[in-house]
């Protein structure tokens, strides 16, 4: 299977520990994949916001570049962008925007098959063949450490179009995490939206999310919690650090990356992707 | 009825069945932002029903809107709210009509200027193009500080190579150049 993968603008900026894990387990587990060329922004919140033209064609280009790659399937690990795709998806199977679909197919030189299987990290990472290896390799395990699984908004909505996981009660992401011998906790705030892209517009409104959720995971005896986006990592990270933050006294909560802790599972040297958080994590790398 | 234009417009944007809303509210009973809205999700919806489109000019309600698509999901008629709310600020960009929430409104400006030159998002200068058009310079700065001394802020863009196949797709937005 030809594997694309798609790293996105945030994977290669605030995110980078999100990359580099997400690349060392694939490394890991003796996977291989490729970064499409001279792939775009998907567009974001922003994008979508502002034209449907840039809402379907900027992550649309990249599906067309990945298809004429020839890849099958393509790993996108950042929840936002793998949303967008998915979306552009749905849309073309559709039949919507048909002109702006053949628009790019003139520019780009080809005939959009719409084909691609578009996997996030969690769906990756479950694969029957990735998970029995990562089994095998468990080198850490995890020692039954309370770990609060946060999926947030765009890995489950709206489920029509992503169709990844049980959109108001997901259970992948704890399924991952007894396989590496964590115990997931029971909580409620796991798809709570953290406020996204919101982050910089109104971070008031941010704030606000963002303590319910690190609060309900707190309540619930999680010693951290772990994300499979960078959008929720920067403001469940970031935000507990900052001075605007209530409960000041309480324990801070690390938010990891579902790939770093796989990755640490795995003994693969994490000190370099802890380094990189604003809420060290407690975990001994 | 006859609907007015506004009303027409966001119809055709958005593609959405709003007749089949009954106002069960669970909209907006599940928006995680909806107390700092002046409508609320359901209020929209029938705001569009009842023809009355044009009390959403400079309403708030679009650009608070997070995105997070539990109203979608939780719909039982299917609406997609999130889709009626990108319409409502789609047009409020191509008209230049007032705005509910200029921070907002700056902030996807900013980020999609840097796609415009670049090609990809770049986070730094798009910071940068924010805080001078917000001129609010102290706020989150602890973590922003924190955020750049841990390297997780590339300090220069990285410009993709065949960008004007992605500047083709702004023509809407920018006019062709």
């Amino acid at each position: 299977m030809k594997t694309g993968y798609y790293p996105g603008c945030s994977l290669h900026s605030t995110a980078t520990e999100y990359n580099e894990s997400v690349l060392a387990v694939v490394k890991a587990i003796n996977d291989e994949v490729k970064e499409i060329e001279d792939w775009n922004c998907c567009g974001a919140t922003a994008g979508h916001s502002t034209s449907a033209e840039l809402a379907l064609g900027l992550p649309l280009r990249n599906l067309m570049l990945a298809e004429k790659e020839g890849f099958e399937e393509l790993l996108v690990p950042c929840a936002a962008c793998y949303n967008l795709f998915k979306t552009a998806q749905f849309e073309v199977a559709h039949g919507q925007k048909q002109d702006l679909v053949a628009d790019l197919e003139h520019q780009l030189g080809l005939t959009y098959q719409n084909k691609i299987n578009v996997l996030n990290f969690i769906e990756y990472v479950l694969k029957p063949e990735n998970i029995e290896k990562i089994k095998k390799l468990i080198k850490r395990p995890l020692g039954g450490i309370k770990v609060a699984a946060y999926y947030g908004c765009l890995l489950l909505r709206p489920h029509n179009v992503v169709g990844f996981d049980n959109p108001e009660r997901p259970t992948k992401m704890e399924k991952l995490l007894e396989a590496l011998g964590a115990s997931p906790v029971r909580w409620s705030a796991k798809n709570e939206c953290c406020g996204g892209s919101q982050a910089l517009s109104k971070p008031e409104l941010v704030v606000r999310l963002v303590n319910n959720i690190v609060t309900n995971a707190r309540d619930n005896e999680a010693e951290l919690i772990v994300t499979a986006c960078p959008l929720c990592q920067a403001n469940l990270d970031g935000r507990q650090i900052n001075w605007d933050f209530p409960d000041q006294n309480k324990q801070l909560l690390p938010v990891l990356y579902i790939s770093e802790l796989i990755g640490y599972a795995l003994g693969l040297p994490a000190e370099k992707w802890f380094a990189k958080h604003l809420v060290p994590p407690s975990l001994k790398a | 009825m006859a609907y007015n234009t506004l009303t027409m417009e966001i119809a055709e944007l958005s593609h959405q069945p709003v007749s089949r809303c009954f106002q069960c509210q669970k909209c907006s009973l599940g928006c995680p932002v909806a107390e700092e809205m002046d409508y609320l999700p359901h209020q929209v919806v029938d705001l569009i029903n009842k023809n009355l489109t044009e009390k959403l000019i400079g309403s708030n309600a679009s650009w608070i809107c997070v995105s997070c698509k539990t109203c979608v999901q939780r719909c039982p008629n299917g609406i997609d709210i999130g889709a009626i709310h990108d319409a409502l600020k789609n047009i409020h960009f191509q008209q230049k009509l007032p705005v509910g929430v200029k921070a907002v409104a700056d902030f996807y400006e900013s980020f999609l200027d840097t796609v415009y030159d670049y090609g990809r998002a770049y986070e730094l200068g798009m910071i940068v193009k924010h805080k001078l058009k917000t001129k609010n310079f102290t706020q989150d700065m602890k973590m922003g500080l924190q955020m750049f001394l841990k390297g997780k802020i590339k300090i220069a863009p990285h410009k993709i190579n065949k960008i004007w196949e992605v500047k083709n797709l702004f023509s809407s937005v920018k006019g062709s150049e």
